[in-house]
């Protein structure tokens, strides 16, 4: 039995996950400002300025934060071991990650060449080291399980998302032949099919019945879908097969994966009645449209309005339900768990984020999506659409900094108690 | 004897047992049933406790003599179960006081935290373990014995 590299630990510290969660709701904020002010441009097409400065908001922004920090988290139940040198890792990566979104931003926006090659260099550093130190991390593993193969991929996935995107942001910025720009399908697959899908599905594994409690989902299922998919994508980064069929094939995938997901929550016991599972329910509908309108426009190009559509629905339906409903169960469990590591009697996981406070959220967000579903026909909908996603964002800060400070407060309820039951001169452990 | 061919299978299928009793628990407490939830709960936690015993002194010792690491994995296994033992007492407390909402409170870290040791369990010590149970071929049985003086404890 050889069993070096196992260290078991049970969770990293809570400021790593933390801080990049909290980075995330200003990245939706940010997107929501491009909506109000440039929404009639950004709906004129998918390629406009606006739109590819929002998408990437949304995904080197928002959704990698969130990523980022869940895979902390989540590596030591998935993989045995945390991340080495994780402390410095987050540190370092941070910064990387949220300047070279910023400046991708500004680029796409305001046409800023050098913002193109800024963002380049930040994300080749800042997710080579990434991927590299979890790669190493992980490899004397002897842990098994979907989860951990799903990750592993996702995260090759990311590497190609990024390496893909940089150098063709390196021919925006009119340092390589313009020829590169050609690749835009295979970044879109790599980006949206291999690392923001496997990657949700490799959490799914392990959330969903965590969390939802269903059933677990059917082990080869589990299994083969990452594999699958990081099998389409090979074949047709190869040329293998044509990116036409390969994107028809990953949208099959996902509305399928989506509609497995569907049908555990629907065959559990209980009823969606708490935030996080009407987050996943609305997430998973939302993936299932996703996917049938992207073979759609496979079999029938040219429809405009239907790929804007699947943009809001990706970026808005998907993804931030599906992230928002998380994060409301991961941060409370985390706040709660580093209490309860000192103290008996803690604040229960509803103090922290309340239930009320994550209805109301998932009432906005509901709201903010039936006003931008129709916004690709009518682009004076973005505005309202913007405002309600700011207010989304918002929401969401607000929520998690109301959980941290939960967690300040109860400490320095018990440092006060503790002074004031302790004689002057003896050490007062708390405990 | 077992009819499980692997310590994975064995152990696996005893946590899924836990599971469904928590499940009925949980429904008893949503149908404001104290009585009921009571009943579950007490099955949930026998079955739990006894799994623990189990692994702590039958399949952690074999563990550790085979793999040489006293101080590794089963040492943060047992430091999980001492957590849950505790949130266990404090899930007993409140069925005691016929407190439902504090229970209801508490049991949803104590899903959370043991999904989480169960995974990490299913996924790596158990399958470490079938690897290297050619050394003790009788591990299984005696593990499945285990098991059931926990069970019927309850
Ligand atoms: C990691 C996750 C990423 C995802 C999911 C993603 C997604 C996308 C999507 C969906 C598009 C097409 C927009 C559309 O279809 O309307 C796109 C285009 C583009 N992406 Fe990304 N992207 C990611 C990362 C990056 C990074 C890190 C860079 C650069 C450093 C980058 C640079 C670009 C460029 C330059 C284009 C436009 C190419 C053109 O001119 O046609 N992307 N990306």
């Amino acid at each position: 039995m050889r069993g070096a590299g196992l260290s078991f630990e049970q969770a990293p510290p809570v400021s790593i996950p933390l801080r990049f969660f909290i980075a995330a709701p200003f990245f939706g904020m940010l997107a929501a400002l491009v909506l109000i002010v440039d929404g009639e441009r950004l709906f004129m097409s998918r390629w406009s300025a606006p739109a590819l400065t929002l998408t990437h908001l949304m995904t080197v922004g928002f959704m990698l934060q969130i990523m980022v920090g869940a895979l902390f988290q989540v590596l030591p139940v998935a993989g045995g071991s945390g991340v080495r040198g994780q402390g410095a890792l987050a540190l370092a990566l941070q910064p990387l990650l949220v300047g070279g979104a910023c400046a991708l931003a500004a680029a796409f926006m305001f046409d800023w060449s050098i913002g193109y090659s800024l963002s380049a260099a930040a994300f080749a550093t800042g997710i080579g080291v990434f991927v590299i130190t979890i790669f190493i991390s992980l490899w004397r593993s002897e842990a098994q399980g979907a989860t951990l193969t799903g990750l592993r991929i996702a995260l090759v996935a990311l590497a190609m998302t990024v390496a893909l995107g940089g150098l063709m942001a390196l021919a925006r910025a009119g340092l390589l032949d313009v020829a590169w720009l050609a690749h835009v399908g295979l970044h879109v697959a790599w980006g949206l099919a291999g690392w923001a899908l496997i990657l949700i599905a490799a959490v799914a594994w392990l959330v969903v019945p965590m969390f939802l409690q269903t059933n677990p989902y059917p082990q080869r299922f589990a299994r083969g879908f990452g594999v699958v998919i990081g099998a389409i994508l090979l074949a047709a980064t190869a040329g293998l097969i044509d990116v036409v069929l390969a994107t028809l094939l990953l949208a099959a995938a996902a509305a399928v994966f989506a509609a497995v997901t569907l049908e555990l929550l629907r065959r559990r016991q209980r009823a969606a009645n708490n935030a996080i599972g009407r987050f996943w329910m609305l997430g998973m509908l939302c993936l299932v449209v996703v996917g049938v309108l992207s073979m759609f426009e496979v079999l029938a190009p040219g429809h405009v309005e239907l790929a804007l559509l699947a943009g809001v629905l990706i970026l808005g339906g998907v993804a931030m339900s599906l992230l928002i409903g998380m994060l409301y169960k991961i941060v409370p469990f985390i706040l709660w768990l580093k209490l309860r590591n000192h103290y008996r009697k803690v604040p229960s996981m509803n103090q922290f984020i309340g239930e009320f406070a994550q209805a109301r959220h998932f009432w906005l967000h509901l709201a903010m999506l039936v006003v931008l579903v129709p916004a690709p026909w009518w682009s004076p909908l973005a505005v309202p659409g913007g405002i309600l996603m700011f207010v989304s964002s918002v929401l969401l800060l607000a929520n998690l900094v109301g959980a941290l400070r939960t967690l300040r407060s109860f400490k320095a309820g018990v440092t006060a108690a503790t002074l004031a039951a302790t004689p002057p001169n003896s050490a007062g452990e708390p405990q | 004897m077992t009819a499980h061919q692997t310590i994975t299978a064995l152990m696996q299928s005893h946590h899924h047992q836990c599971d469904e009793h928590l499940r009925q628990a949980q429904a008893f407490a949503r149908a404001a049933d104290p009585g009921g939830c009571k009943h579950a709960f007490a099955r949930f936690r026998d079955d739990t406790l006894g799994h623990f015993a189990a692994e702590e002194d039958v399949l952690f010792p074999a563990f550790e003599q085979a793999s040489g690491m006293s101080h590794g994995p089963t040492q943060v296994m047992r430091g999980e179960h001492r957590q849950m033992r505790e949130l266990l007492e404090d899930l007993e407390a409140a069925l005691a006081d016929d407190d439902l909402d504090t229970w209801a409170e508490l049991v949803q870290p104590l899903e959370i935290l043991m999904q989480q040791h169960n995974l990490k369990e299913e996924n790596i010590l158990y399958p470490m373990c079938d690897r290297g149970v050619a050394l003790m071929p009788e591990l299984i049985g005696t593990l499945d014995e285990a098991l059931h003086v926990g069970a019927d404890h309850g």
